[in-house]
């Protein structure tokens, strides 16, 4: 009796003064430093259908695609993936994940289509390819995070205080610029910001959507990728 | 012309198992590919599965001697379903049938790539059924199966349904691609299903894609109905049997050898009576009835079509 109530008094009062701490924590990090909280989720895994390079439109892929897998066959960059019979009707039809692997564009799978839903595009027509479109989280981006932690810190200095009042200081930033080089159609979807951070500004309707800069923001940034290819067209739509 | 070969059923199986054995030889083909793509170092550096490492210095033996590999490759790529050998495009005409009535769009190439079975199959009748289709090699083992259970002593039924079902079944699986313009027939045609599933286990994708659907049907035969699917509902074969009507290919009888001893109809692998039935259009030219007649009255000729033989009379 007395050593359960014993037991529970010192719990409480552990909590109670860890309470304060954790509090603390928050406000140091997260109040102080005006750096603004990314509110927009990833959306959760499998809603996005990104179709290989020159689909037609979703509702006559899904009539016109006969399941026969050759277009894997002849993905030699091993990007294209099936849907499972846990999707419904999309099972064994193809489809992106530029997380794991993305499109380079090579167009081999158009080739060898035997039903046209993937439909062969000339080399000098690439950028009209329209597999998804593109967003950039700039809380994620490398080089964004560098810019503004530089502007906080002038700001601070100009008004006379410390620059290690920012908060943030020790969070992984840097100039970057892989997806900007990574992109087929660089100069057009993605640009640079002008300055020695490189950071990226994006064009949507230039985008081909292949995701290549997904792929290599997932290996730079280490985690949740900061530009990441939204899909045109989503399971809900048809 | 009598052409009787005794060795027949023989010939066949090493046709089935060569056709198993193109399946898995396209696909490692498509998978050596793409390691050749990736190996540029000349060093791999990710684990190879152990059938790959046996098969890959054969295929290296055999594009060793070629001055372009890469177009060889190419050139040897796909399934059952729809392949390319050689250079020639072929699809199954399910397939293009399917496609055709779900999209509402009529696609030349792939008209042309169902030309050579098609052609095949307007003068031998259904033999993508007995001689190529891995399914129906399934199924037979599995029919052998259920004579050894028999001969056990378990107890299995014998219905046997009508086998005219698989052209409503192929008429109205087609309206419902129509309707809901989606091919349906994909998800359990036995071709593309296995052809899916070997290319699972060569790409290490998947082991049971679409298995349930040939266990299922196999469960059906050994219990319910012997060789249900290939006998009355496979809709590929009411489309080749179709397609195959007026075949110029045949299995008859010399009605003054035939003792009547009712071997043939035993062993006939779509059910039939083969001394009456043979011109029928669901005599698939398999000639298990030409191997095990003990008389040698059953041999393959060419003759002209009779429209009163075509059906049934049950």
């Amino acid at each position: 009796m007395t050593s359960r109530r014993l037991f529970l008094n010192k719990l409480l009062t552990g909590v109670g003064f860890a309470l304060p701490f954790f509090g603390a924590h928050k406000l140091l990090n997260g109040e102080k430093s005006g750096y603004p909280v990314n509110t927009i989720q990833k959306e959760p895994a499998g809603t996005r259908i990104i179709r290989p390079p020159g689909a037609v439109k979703e509702e006559l892929f899904l009539a016109g695609c006969i399941r026969c897998y050759r277009c894997q066959d002849a993905c030699e960059d091993g990007a294209i993936q099936f849907f499972t019979e846990s999707s419904g009707r999309h099972y064994h039809t193809p489809y992106i994940d530029p997380s794991i692997k993305a499109c380079t564009l090579c167009m081999k799978c158009t080739k060898v289509c035997p039903t046209n839903v993937l439909q062969p595009l000339e080399e000098e027509d690439l950028q009209k390819v329209r597999m998804g479109s593109i967003a950039l989280y700039r809380d994620r981006c490398l080089a964004h995070k560098a810019k503004y932690i530089r502007n906080e810190q002038r700001m601070l200095m100009n008004l006379g205080r410390s620059y290690k009042e920012t908060g943030v200081i020790y969070e992984r930033r840097g100039p970057c610029g892989e997806c900007h080089m990574f992109c087929p159609v660089r100069e057009k979807a993605i640009t640079l910001e002008p300055g020695s951070l490189l950071a990226p500004v994006i064009h949507e309707k230039h985008c081909v959507g292949c995701g290549l800069c997904e792929e290599i923001c997932r290996q730079v940034v280490r985690g949740t990728p900061a530009i990441v290819v939204v899909a045109l067209r989503d399971r809900g739509a048809l | 012309m009598r052409v009787q070969f005794r060795g027949i059923q023989v010939f066949r199986r090493l046709v089935q198992a060569g056709t198993v054995s193109i399946i898995f030889g396209l696909f490692f083909l498509s998978l050596y590919a793409h390691y050749r793509k990736i190996n540029v170092t000349g060093i791999f550096q990710f684990e190879i599965s152990p059938i790959m490492e046996r098969i890959m210095p054969w295929i290296e033996g055999l594009i060793s001697g070629m001055d372009n590999p890469e177009e060889f490759l190419d050139n040897f790529k796909g399934s059952l379903w729809s392949l390319r050998v050689a250079g020639f495009d072929i699809s199954d005409p399910l397939g293009f049938v399917e496609m055709t009535f779900a999209s509402g769009t009529f696609y030349m190439p792939m008209f042309i790539s169902i030309l050579i079975p098609v052609v095949f199959t307007l003068l031998m009748g259904r033999v993508f059924c007995s001689w190529l289709c891995p399914g129906y090699l399934v199924f037979e083992l599995g029919s052998k199966l259920r004579k050894l259970l028999r001969y056990m002593g378990l107890k299995t039924e014998g219905t046997a349904y009508s086998m005219s079902n698989k052209y409503i079944f192929l008429v109205v699986g087609l309206f419902a691609a129509f309707l809901f313009s989606i091919p349906l027939f994909v998800f359990f045609y036995p071709p593309a299903v296995l052809s899916r599933i070997a290319h699972g286990w060569v790409f290490s994708a998947a082991f049971f894609g679409g298995l349930w659907v040939i266990l299922t049907i196999l469960l059906f035969e050994l219990f319910v109905s012997p060789r249900w699917w290939c006998r009355t509902m496979c809709p590929g074969g009411a489309l080749y049997g179709l397609l195959g009507m007026l075949r110029p290919v045949k299995v008859e009888t010399a009605l003054s050898e035939c003792t009547h001893c009712g071997l043939c109809s035993g062993v006939c692998e779509p059910g039939i009576n083969p001394v009456t039935d043979s011109e029928s259009i669901e005599c698939d030219n398999c000639g298990a009835c030409v191997t095990h007649c003990p008389e040698g009255a059953l041999y393959y000729t060419i003759k002209r079509p009779k429209f009163n033989k075509i059906f049934l009379r049950t």
